[in-house]
């Protein structure tokens, strides 16, 4: 007998037929096995994994292997919460049509409470949820019980999750589960550059020891970019990231296609290019949406919804649409600026065509004319699958707390059942004794334990060895601060009649008056008042007011995109212009060559001028601006052995700036080998030191670890007290315990991904058989125009601080 | 770095502190003793010696300048009565000829007799010489002298580099004093024309404005 025969007569049934990967995946399924599925959206992967689960359920149930009937089969994990809804409607389809009587659940943040307790009170089959949602049940009493009977276990959108700690929070979930269940555990995933290492991150210890499978599907989309090119480059703008200039240039596609969705790189971006399309062409008017992070769920439902139903021509939205489900009218999407990653262009790409077969079609839109060389190396990187890979977080000790907390809040534990688990994930595989009872002992007495007294209660060891949160509001706050995403304290904005409009930025509004205008959610705003931790606001007549510019979108340009950049790069400088793109900005390239030099494939280029603000320094390695903020840190360090020197720093994809009061001695630098790969750690350490890296990093971390409460919703005042900064955490570790696990996480953190010290290395290893040219440009060149101008600094210093007083009190700020 | 006063001479330590020489007097604003106790006893664990600082701290400056008086603008402790008071006890007790006098700030809701433990009196404002001492902005003929904001300042200089750090802040008839604890963050305050503006650097006191 055909074991597949239930789901192979469903396809049937749909008049679909089933393809290799989903017959594989029901077969690995039928056998309990677990593994990843490397299969793109769009390709059938929810089915291919859940109608395995299905029919293993029904034949462990004829075959009398089920203990237990009811109870929970199946969770699903997705990143997004706009998926669930997807996938629920998905299992509910299959579940009807088979007449199985299963009840298919979504508990996300958005889900109500009384929903909770429902789900709390009679476990649900299938449960579709989110990392942190799985963290919040096990902080519930009767957890183990709740999961006893699961079967399987789903991380869908995989290669998503892995870049972030939200990853960390699945594999501690897992790690419990396993002691519980054992569940099969299956990734779904979309092709990376390392996708075996995703498999090891899923699977810990088990990969290597036990049978794993990958399953991969045939299917591939066929992908075609298009640079929008402007009239007139030599008028083309050097600099800027906005790109509306060439907003004329993009009327025509709308016009072509039934809809477009159009990616911004930043919420400030989106709504920037919302009024403008709106401002030139009006009849656009009811036609064209926005849809970012910041705007309310309803508002965001609202446009999926009619999206799906081909009511829109045009949506401007941010990575908020980037995955997720399917919107069948889309045709075309245009990305405007640097979508800073092959992958991540990849994947905007395909939100077209969804047909099998279809070709899908996007337009770069430049902001600025050097970006059609990027547009160029995308190609060039697309025609090769060059593909990112996407880094792991290792030893988190953050969330690591955070779980310690969250299963003493539910039942309590034995560490010592605990670390087994612990070490089982790949996060903390080489986690030692020591930091084992760091962990232990921060949330029990709060770090260093010298004195015996102390008021320190978090987590209780009673008297059996088990460590137990019993204090009710503890374990309250604790509840409202678990997950590994923290952002910036966010003000609800409402009418003052009523209704929501999203959420926004504490520090912006703090920026604005009442009766000051804003746009937000496509809307020009006054606002009328800030009460505790809403922002009411009318409808304003003004068309002019400040755009919130949310922080975020500053990631760098990646290893991939900017190895393909440099060889167009390279190409240029040999004269070689053998696409439209590359002629379009040759005037650009002239003029650099004019004023200063194009660097060819075996050249470092640098810069150097005065100005009234000081000396100038530009060094290009075309590297992302994270390896650029590690180098120039590195670079002021190691000026600094020549004399004490103050600098400030600015910095893009392309290149870096070192501006100081005082002459730069970079010529004696390189003759001093500046470059050199010689004590890289130390030096780096030396310089991280003086730098604020590892203290943006600590805002997060401290977040995570509990450390800065962010306050009960709708009790802003009351908890105020305990409300902290993350600057002020670090200072006072920095100071009293610099051994504190969390403190020196920020700064493994800003080596692995600020500075990203491997690529950093492979960098400073090339220039090492590169040519340096340094030029003496009269007037500032397209390259270092974009840094120039740009405000955002970073600040480093080898002076005294009254030295550096006495400096400055000249020019006081106005 | 002396400035003068209406007529007095007042002395701005680096250590966030004024001493008044003549009378033998030390002004302290915003300590906020207790604040680490308190968050810890509400499960954030900020190390406890960053307490011991503030205390350690306080110890240096009253043994360097030998006060006769010591009078702290409010805020001297950061909530209810915990270990850290305690220990500030021990501190008071170490200086019992010391006068010590607590201008009642909006964080101090110590009990009298915590207070009276700790022989210090308190009051809701202080007039001395040509100042009105007190925790917030008062209306007064006097030079008001008082602490609670937490001033600081931010300055820039060459090559775009910026600075925010704690200061004194002097208006016409106003002085601000720094906040002293350290575990307490800061507000940034523009001066006008007529303002004068100090800020306390690692050994001395630097005028910025």
């Amino acid at each position: 007998m055909n074991e597949l025969r239930v789901a192979e007569e469903w396809f049937e049934s749909k008049g679909w037929k089933s393809f290799q990967f989903q017959r594989e995946s029901w077969q690995a399924c039928l056998r309990r096995e677990s593994g990843l599925l490397n299969a793109p959206t769009g390709s059938g992967k929810t089915y291919a994994l859940f109608a395995g689960v299905v029919m293993e359920f029904l034949q462990a149930k004829v075959q009398g292997k089920l203990k237990k009937e009811k109870g929970l089969k199946l969770i699903w994990v997705t990143p997004i919460r706009a998926l669930t809804k997807d996938i629920q409607n998905a299992c509910k389809n299959f579940c009807d049509d088979i007449d199985l009587d299963w009840q298919i659940a979504i508990r996300t943040g958005d889900t109500s409470t009384s929903d909770r307790a429902k789900q709390r009170r009679t476990p649900p089959d299938v449960l579709i949820t989110t990392p942190e949602s799985m963290h919040l049940l096990m902080a519930s009493k009767g957890y183990e019980e709740y999961f006893s009977t699961l079967r399987f276990v789903v991380a869908d959108e995989w290669h998503e999750l892995m870049g972030s700690k939200r990853a960390v929070l699945l594999e501690l979930a897992l790690s419990r589960l396993k002691t519980i269940s054992n569940p099969s555990i299956w990734g779904i995933s979309a092709t990376i550059g390392n996708m075996e290492q995703a498999m090891e991150v899923l699977f810990g210890s088990d990969f290597g020891k036990k049978k794993l499978r990958f399953i991969k599907s045939e299917t591939k989309k066929k992908l075609k970019v298009l640079p929008i090119i402007p009239e007139e480059i030599e008028k083309y703008p050097w600099a800027g990231h906005l790109g509306v200039k060439l907003a004329e240039g993009v009327l025509p596609i709308l016009e072509k296609s039934k809809t477009t969705l159009i990616f911004t790189n930043t919420r400030s971006q989106a709504e920037l290019w919302y009024q403008h399309l709106l401002d030139i062409k009006p009849e656009l008017a009811g036609l064209i949406a926005m849809h970012h992070g910041s705007i309310s769920r309803e508002l965001r439902d609202w446009v999926e919804d009619a999206l799906h139903e081909g009511k829109l021509k045009c949506v401007v939205c941010t990575s908020s649409l980037d995955l997720g489900v399917d919107f069948r009218p889309v045709e075309t999407i245009i990305q405007i600026g640097s979508p800073k990653g092959v992958a991540r262009f990849v994947q905007r790409a395909g939100r077209s065509g969804h047909s099998p077969g279809e070709r899908s079609t996007i337009y770069f839109l430049p902001t600025n004319a050097l970006q059609l060389i990027e547009c160029e190396a995308l190609k060039a990187a697309i025609a090769k699958d060059d593909l990112e890979d996407r880094v792991p977080y290792i030893r988190s000790f953050d969330v690591l707390v955070q779980y310690l907390i969250t299963l003493a809040v539910s039942d309590g534990y034995q560490p010592k059942d605990i670390l087994p688990e612990i070490q089982s994930t790949f996060s903390f595989q080489s986690i030692s004794e020591e930091e084992w009872l760091w962990a232990l002992n921060f949330i029990t007495k709060g770090g260093s334990s010298l004195e015996a007294y102390d008021e320190f209660s978090k987590v209780e060891v009673m008297e059996d060895g088990l460590f137990k949160v019993n204090n009710r509001s503890m374990a309250m706050r604790h509840r409202l601060s678990i997950g590994a995403i923290v952002s910036d304290s966010m003000l609800a904005v409402k009418f003052q009649t009523g209704g929501y409009l999203g959420s926004i930025e504490e520090w912006f509004i703090s920026k604005l008056n009442p009766g000051d205008t804003f746009w937000f959610a496509g809307r020009p705003l006054e606002l009328i008042r800030v009460k505790e931790m809403t922002v009411h606001v009318k409808i304003s007549k003004s068309k002019k007011g400040a755009v919130p510019s949310w922080q975020g979108g500053r990631m760098p340009l990646s290893s991939m995109l900017s190895e393909n950049l440099r060889i167009q790069i390279g190409k240029v400088a040999e004269g070689k212009f053998d696409s439209a793109e590359l002629k379009a900005v040759r005037p650009i390239i002239d003029a650099q060559q004019d004023r200063s030099l194009i660097p060819s494939s075996g050249e470092l280029l640098i810069e150097k001028f005065n100005s009234r603000e000081g000396c100038h320094i530009f060094v290009y390695p075309f590297e992302g601006r994270f390896v650029h903020e590690g180098m120039a840190s590195l670079l002021a360090y190691r000026l600094s052995h020549f004399r004490p020197f103050s600098f400030s720093i600015a910095l893009n994809d392309y290149g870096f700036e070192l501006l100081s009061d005082q002459d730069i001695p970079i010529e004696d630098g390189v003759d001093s080998d500046i470059f050199s790969l010689d004590h890289l750690s130390e030096d780096i350490s030396a310089s991280l030191n003086q730098s604020e890296m590892a203290r943006r990093r600590f805002r997060d971390i401290s977040g995570i670890s509990g450390l800065v409460f962010k306050g009960f919703p709708g009790h802003y005042q009351k908890d105020k007290h305990l409300q902290s900064s993350s600057q002020l955490f670090f200072d006072v570790f920095r100071d009293y315990e610099p051994t504190n696990l969390l403190f020196k996480q920020a700064f493994s953190e800003v080596m692995e991904f600020q500075i990203e010290e491997v690529r950093l290395r492979m960098a400073l290893k090339r220039i090492a058989s590169q040519d340096i040219r340094i030029t003496y440009p009269e007037k500032p060149t397209p390259f270092c125009f974009p840094i120039l101008v740009d405000r955002l600094r970073e600040r480093m210093s080898s002076e005294k601080l009254e030295d550096r007083i006495k400096k400055m009190t000249l020019q006081l700020e106005k | 770095m002396k400035y003068t006063i209406r007529h007095v001479e007042l002395e701005l330590l680096p250590e966030r502190a004024v001493f008044w020489r003549e009378k033998r007097m030390l002004i302290v604003a915003d300590a906020h003793i207790g604040k680490v106790s308190h968050f810890r006893k509400n499960g954030i664990p900020v190390p406890r010696m960053a307490e011991r600082n503030n205390l350690w701290r306080l110890s240096g400056l009253v043994m360097k300048t030998k006060p006769e008086t010591v009078v702290f603008l409010g805020d001297l402790t950061h909530s209810k009565h915990n270990k850290a008071w305690e220990q500030f006890i021990d501190f008071r007790k170490v200086y019992e000829e010391v006068e010590m006098i607590l201008i009642k700030g909006n964080h101090d809701i110590l009990p009298p007799e915590a207070l009276h433990r700790a022989e210090i009196s308190v009051m809701h404002q202080m007039s001395v010489g040509p100042f009105l001492l007190t925790h917030d902005k008062e209306e007064t003929e006097l030079y008001n002298l008082y602490g609670h904001v937490h001033p600081a300042i931010k300055l820039r200089g060459r090559g775009r580099q910026s600075l925010k750090v704690p200061c004194f802040f002097f208006g016409e008839n106003y002085g601000i004093l720094p906040s002293f604890g350290d575990f307490t963050g800061s507000h940034a305050l523009k001066p006008k024309g007529g303002d004068t503006v100090f800020v306390p650097g690692q050994k001395e006191t630097l005028k910025v404005f």
